[in-house]
């Protein structure tokens, strides 16, 4: 386990040599850095292949609390192992089409990956802003490199909140010290409850604002739709389907293990009932992102509405705290990934080819070249939730959490049920403008090789994760149970067993 | 008054008067600046979590007893504020060159027009 | 958005702050009596795997870091994995600017003087080695790889400016590239050969002597070079998209 260090260590080692290779060798350099996420991703799996529960891994030989620590349990190899295929898939994408051929584009598609790993695996507060800051750096200048004109507005609005929220983490942290004396996860897990309940929720908010606003939360989601317009395609895939991922992640570890100190159930911070905000806010963001994506006619802004949405209904099913809805929420979050990606780049590849953003200037598209169609319909229905496809499982999981809650479950399963026929509606009006006769002639859309290989492996793990959810489930399963325990989760006993070893 | 309290009180201040200056700024310039403020005033307060009265610097100059331990100063703020304000660099470095390329594609530093003329074209 | 509105956000976050710093609940508060820090006397002390010796005095070998700066030995040892991902923060800057940003047509300058070229040749010297001097003794004084660095890169803004030619950014991006290089490579050394990443395998060497805390002192200087040819290249891709043209 000793070597899931690896996965930051050596995208980094091979960003930093890029300048270097860059010029010794222009068109290898770029194979490298996909090699390299190739290798993020087998090792990612090797990984996971080979976690048997929560185990903490030291840094420069430095035990927690002193030193800075990696914890590996089935949950963040889980993550780990999806943002890794994400990232491999978009940027192998990205390179195939041809469209970014600056060396430096690479280098931060790796900076980015190296600290969505850093985000996953860190346990130590403070280390997770700094990976927060390196991902955001590398996603304002990532889509700042963006052909439209919109490219610098959307990286300056996604870069100003988000500095904001960041500087309202670091006051969290502040606080945390002053009272808790550390900034160890695991250790500040085991003592938050002795924390003044009004300096607790203080604490709390000003940690959630940076994580709910990479998880495109209302009311810090305004960056969203300007971000995800102005960059690449295969960059907001990454957004969409990568970083949204990596900060639900962060979202469940500090909600579960932290606050609600490894209880199951709402999450509360003393008096406070924050999981009820939470609930509260995840249901206005399913409402505001849906109806804003109904509203939209530029697809990526739709799509990236309906990330929004979706990050909504999770958010609803982490609050809750359950076994079945944590369970549910993590399902619904990586089936998300895959299938947004498969939007994302599908959406992508067309409109480099037609030159048309709007899904009203689309029709015939699909008459002609009816495979993308096809694409477009699969990834709908992943993301909605039809059954057969990957969504259904994870959104029956987490209405089955909400219908025993009673009334206000009552409020939060109806709006899941509305938002999926809202959902539908929007999809199929684009799927079905695509196949429509249009007037204008359309051009026939071409694609390489490596979009094939990309979307027919994406379209083969959303069918089978629909079919045969059993395929991942033996992990999944045990994600919650790692979570919540009945004294303290198996993230805070792995590492506090570390500590006392230390003691001797 | 306590003085870590008052410590306390001006980089809470320093913090609420940047984002009043986030919030209300139209010019790109001075919402930077306004971060930067917002930056000074979390670092001064991560500084003052290791703040004692009359402490000396955490430097090893003379020998100590280590169960008598001198009035050291905490490091570990010290070492995070260093943290904090390289990043507040690489941000503010960032911001500006985009805010040049923000110019160059729109012609201005002022962000509502942008929005404004961005909602006629569609 | 509106003043107004502006104005009761930040009133309202204000009394938020008040309630939670005076909060008059039970439990653990902002401001404790005594420092609460857990891990600040062991880094004090030098005592976070080993038992803490009686006595800490200057040339003391046997100790498990041996940096007399003890904000150094926290910030490159203890804590070098947030310094690794600080100077990947500024490479990212690096990288970011110059990935985005587009060369220019030309902004003419005026010529420097006759005064500032004779003596700019002579400032830079010394803020060559007060630069140097400053990371080289990081784990000694206050200072260290970043003011150090930013030094150094102060001077070739100096050299920039009164010079006036275009500065080539490409030799920077290959000295950053080789101490970023070096760096991520002694932490994979400390993986392999003592079992955890970026692990010292130098030794402590004796405390306060300027050849001590191996491991601090050579990543400190890696820090120096980085830091100084990252903000260098910041600014000679901000002066290459003024010169223009040529590339």
């Amino acid at each position: 386990m000793n070597q899931v260090i690896l996965l930051i260590a050596i995208p980094l080692l091979v960003a930093f040599s890029m300048p270097l290779t860059g010029k010794l060798f222009p068109r290898v350099s770029k194979v490298i850095a996909l090699l390299t996420l190739l290798f993020e991703a087998i090792w990612a799996g090797f990984i996971l292949f080979n976690t048997k529960g929560a185990v903490s891994v030291v840094i420069g030989g430095w035990l927690p609390p002193f030193g800075i620590n990696l914890v590996v349990d089935h949950l963040s190899g889980v993550v780990a192992f999806v943002v890794s295929i994400v990232v491999l898939f978009s940027i192998f994408f990205q390179l195939s089409s041809g469209l970014s051929k600056k060396p430096n584009f690479y280098m931060l598609s790796l900076l980015l990956v190296a600290s969505l790993m850093g985000i996953i695996f860190t346990g130590d507060l403070f280390n997770l802003f700094v990976f927060f800051e390196i991902a955001g750096i590398s996603a304002y200048s990532l889509i700042a490199s963006g052909k439209n004109s919109n490219s610098s507005n959307g990286a300056l609005g996604y870069l100003i909140p988000a500095s904001v929220a960041s500087v309202f983490y670091l006051v969290g942290i502040a606080l945390i010290y002053s009272t808790l004396g550390t900034l160890n996860i695991a250790q500040i897990a085991s003592s938050f409850s002795s924390v003044k309940p009004i300096l607790a929720t203080f604490i709390a908010f000003s940690l959630l604002t940076l994580v709910l606003l990479e998880f495109e939360i209302v009311p810090f989601n305004s960056w969203v739709p300007r971000a995800y317009q102005g960059a690449p395609s295969s960059i907001s895939a990454i957004f969409s389907s990568g970083l949204a991922l990596a900060s639900g992640y962060v979202m469940l570890r500090l909600g579960v293990i932290v606050f609600n100190g490894g209880q199951g159930g709402f999450i509360r911070t003393g008096s406070f009932e924050l999981g009820h905000a939470l609930f509260g806010i995840g249901v206005i963001t399913v409402i505001a992102g849906e109806i804003a994506a109904l509203a939209q006619k530029d697809v990526k802004k739709m799509l990236a509405f309906s990330s929004v949405g979706q990050m909504g209904m999770v958010l609803v099913a982490f609050s809750i705290g359950t076994h079945s809805s944590i369970y549910g929420g993590i399902f619904a979050l990586i089936s998300h990934s895959f299938a947004k990606l498969l939007l994302f780049l599908t959406a992508g590849l067309i409109i480099m080819k037609t030159g048309k953003s709007k899904y009203t200037q689309w029709t015939g598209i699909a008459r002609c070249s009816p495979l993308f169609g096809v694409l477009m319909l699969i990834g709908s229905l992943g993301v909605i939730g039809i059954p057969l496809f990957s969504g259904f499982w994870g959104k029956f999981a987490i209405i089955g959490s909400t219908v025993v809650l009673g009334k206000i479950g009552f409020i939060a399963t109806t709006l899941i049920l509305a938002a999926s026929v809202v959902e539908g509606f929007y999809f199929f009006r684009l799927v079905h403008t695509m196949f429509e006769t249009g007037e204008e002639k359309v051009p026939k859309v071409k694609a390489n090789f490596a979009f094939w290989l990309i979307s027919s492996l994406l379209v083969a793990v959303i069918v089978a994760l629909g079919l045969r959810p059993g395929i991942i489930d033996g992990r999944l399963k045990k994600i919650p149970g790692e979570l919540i325990g009945n004294a303290e989760s198996g993230y805070v006993q792995a590492v506090n067993k570390q500590l006392k070893g230390s003691k001797k | 008054m306590n003085l870590t309290v008052l410590l306390y009180f001006g980089g809470f201040s320093l913090i609420l008067t940047g984002f009043y200056g986030v919030l209300t700024g139209k010019n790109l310039i001075r919402v930077i600046l306004a971060l930067g403020i917002m930056e000074a005033g979390v670092n001064l307060l991560l500084v003052t979590t290791g703040f004692k009265p009359k402490a000396i610097p955490p430097i090893i100059v003379k020998s100590f007893k280590t169960l008598s331990l001198p009035n050291f100063a905490d490091p570990l703020p010290q070492a995070l504020v260093l943290t904090s304000i390289v990043i507040g660099f690489g941000i503010t470095a960032l911001s500006l060159a985009l805010i040049v390329k923000y110019n160059e594609e729109n012609g201005t530093i002022k962000m509502d027009e942008v929005e404004n003329s961005e909602e006629v074209v569609e | 958005m509106n003043k107004v509105a502006a104005l009761g956000v930040i009133v309202i976050l204000g009394i938020f702050i008040q309630m939670a710093l005076h909060d008059s609940n039970p439990g653990k508060g902002a401001f404790p009596e005594k420092s609460s820090s857990l891990v600040a006397d062991s880094y004090l002390t030098k005592s976070v795997s080993q038992k803490a010796p009686a006595e800490i005095s200057p040339g003391d070998t046997k100790l498990e870091n041996g940096a007399a700066n003890v904000v150094t030995s926290v910030v490159v040892d203890y804590r070098g994995f947030d310094t690794l991902g600080e100077v990947t923060i500024l490479f990212a800057v690096a990288a970011g600017i110059g990935l985005f940003l587009k060369k220019r047509p030309h902004f003419k300058p005026r010529q420097p003087g006759t005064i500032l070229k004779t003596l700019v040749p002579l400032a830079v010297f010394f803020i060559f080695i007060t630069g140097s001097y400053v990371f080289l003794h990081g784990h000694l004084t206050p200072g260290g790889g970043f003011p150090g660095g930013a030094m150094m890169a102060a001077g070739v803004v100096l050299l920039a400016l009164s010079i006036r030619k275009s500065m080539r950014s490409v030799f920077f991006k290959i000295l950053e590239s080789l101490a970023g290089i070096s760096f991520v490579a002694i932490g994979l050394i400390g993986l392999y050969t003592k079992g955890s990443f970026l692990q010292n395998f130098l030794g402590a060497g004796a405390l306060g002597n300027l050849y001590s805390a191996w491991l601090v002192m050579i990543l400190y200087f890696i820090i120096g070079i980085k830091v100084a040819a990252e903000l260098s290249s910041v600014i000679a891709d901000f002066d290459q998209m003024e010169e223009g043209g040529k590339q």
